[in-house]
């Protein structure tokens, strides 16, 4: 097993991603690694970060 | 009217004229022995495997893995000074490598990939890597690595990564605003300094700090280069290189201080071209390799060139004795040879021309004192021409080396001293 956390804690005005960019990514990241070949176990959303576990 | 050039340990000076330090300092050693100069030991091809530019980081037990930047392969080189091909990554090229935690970590372009530090020394041919273990989003960036508190903190593009003392990896742990991409990063205390750059093309880049816990960096300066290519191992200083024009910076806690700038220099450098040796500052340029140092805390940070490799340098690392050396395809180390030593002064002027009584002053010798000599050349540049080799004299009774003949009036005189087998000198005198 193998547990990757995704940081949703948005920056302050500065540029940075806001919560729901960083929501988009998270997605994005999880389809990039099911496109890899990678199986997903599970994966729990949470206010401040998207815990992944694979099964590598 | 005489000049003497003795401070060695001021080491390279700021512009030709500039009479604090030399004009140039290569293969010197100015700190072993403060007061007079000598030759460093050459540098000396080790192996010719690795056959390809790499980065290299060091295990606890001394081994050094070389990860190439141009293919996938890595090897190993023991303690004993033993070179092997113990993998190759299908992933392709090496951007970064760090050990962090009890596991040996190298990035490609797109993955993160991990070998136990047990497994990556003891397995001849690896067979307990991971080459995938993770995945970065912004493929083809450089992935400058560093660990600092409980993390090994890796750049991405725009993206800070961090994989935490459980070696749970986390993702977009910090992100820049999309127009800088991380090109290094190193520690402040326990904060985190982060180097960046725009473009080849964009004057300009920052340098972010980052106290590890914010979701937004806490500090953040302009720095007017190119981009910030690597920071200095100096104990209780920050110090970076930056720009193609050889220029270092300081951060002072809030904002980056021009420090010193390395003459000549044209080109960006190598993030992992930095390392600590016998407690020296090294950083590598094109093909020399400077120190930024001092010994004593009242003598002013000197930068001098203490070796030079064959090719332009991928990477340094340093172990306890040796300095290793990846570049031209080859991995050097300091030999068992003496360097040839080249010092150049500053352009020795005179406030007059004209002495006490009125008659005309002429620059007369170029004097050398020693301790003890191999061959020493010198040449001579008149009032900023070209250099001129010049017949010597080795005067064993007063134990030095001058020119045999006079310049006669000149407005300005430069020497240049090279010194072939091990010698020791007191100072450069323009007499």
């Amino acid at each position: 097993m193998n547990t990757i956390e995704y940081n949703l804690v948005p920056g302050g005005q500065k540029g940075q991603m806001s919560y729901e960019e960083r929501l988009d990514k998270a997605k994005e990241y999880i389809k990039m690694l099911e496109d890899d070949g990678r199986i997903i176990v599970s994966t729990e959303f949470l206010s401040n970060k998207v815990i992944i576990i694979t099964e590598d | 009217m005489a000049k003497k050039y003795s401070q060695f340990t001021v080491g390279e000076n700021r512009s030709l004229s500039d009479q604090s330090g030399f004009f140039s300092l290569t293969n010197c050693d100015v700190h072993g022995d403060l007061g007079v100069l000598s030759n460093n030991l050459a540098l000396a091809t080790e192996s010719s495997t690795p056959n390809e530019d790499c980065i290299s980081e060091i295990l606890s037990n001394g081994d050094t893995f070389y990860f190439s930047t141009t293919s996938g392969k890595i090897w190993k080189r023991t303690n004993a000074g033993v070179y092997s091909l113990v993998h190759t990554n299908a992933n392709g090229a090496h951007k970064g490598c760090k050990l962090w935690q009890g596991y040996l970590y190298y990035a490609t372009q797109s993955k993160l990939g991990r070998i136990t530090e047990a497994f990556a020394s003891s397995q001849a041919s690896w067979s307990s890597q991971v080459d995938t273990w993770n995945t970065f989003i912004t493929a083809g960036a450089y992935k400058p690595m560093f660990t600092i508190g409980s993390g090994l903190y890796i750049g991405d593009g725009k993206n800070v990564y961090l994989v935490d003392s459980t070696h749970t990896f986390i993702v977009d742990a910090l992100d820049l605003p999309s127009q800088f991409t991380i090109s290094s990063i190193d520690g402040v205390s326990d904060d985190l300094l982060i180097g960046t750059i725009i473009g080849a093309n964009v004057p300009w880049c920052k340098i972010f700090l980052w106290n590890r816990i914010s979701p937004s960096w806490t500090g953040e300066d302009v720095v007017p280069e190119v981009g910030i290519n690597a920071f200095l191992k100096i104990d209780n200083m920050y110090v970076f290189q930056a720009g193609t024009s050889g220029q270092f910076y300081y951060w002072n806690g809030n904002q980056a201080i021009k420090f010193k700038k390395a003459k000549g220099v044209t080109t960006t450098v190598n993030s992992y071209n930095t390392t600590q040796y016998k407690g020296r500052g090294l950083i590598a340029i094109g093909t020399k390799i400077y120190s930024l140092h001092r010994v004593d805390g009242d003598f002013p940070w000197a930068l001098v060139c203490e070796y030079t490799h064959s090719g332009t340098i991928k990477s340094i690392i340093a172990s306890v004795s040796d300095v290793f050396v990846s570049g031209g395809a080859v991995v050097g180390h300091i030999g068992a040879t003496y360097a040839t030593t080249v010092i150049e002064t500053p352009e020795a002027d005179t406030s007059s021309h004209v002495d006490s009584n009125g008659n005309e002053v002429p620059f007369n010798y170029v004097v050398i004192p020693y301790r003890s000599v191999g061959t020493v050349g010198i040449e001579v540049k008149i009032d900023n021409g070209s250099y001129v080799s010049q017949t010597v004299v080795d005067d064993t009774t007063r134990k030095e080396v001058r020119t045999a003949t006079t310049f006669g009036y000149a407005n300005t005189v430069q020497a240049r001293v090279t010194l072939t087998g091990l010698s020791t000198i007191k100072t450069v005198n323009i007499v």
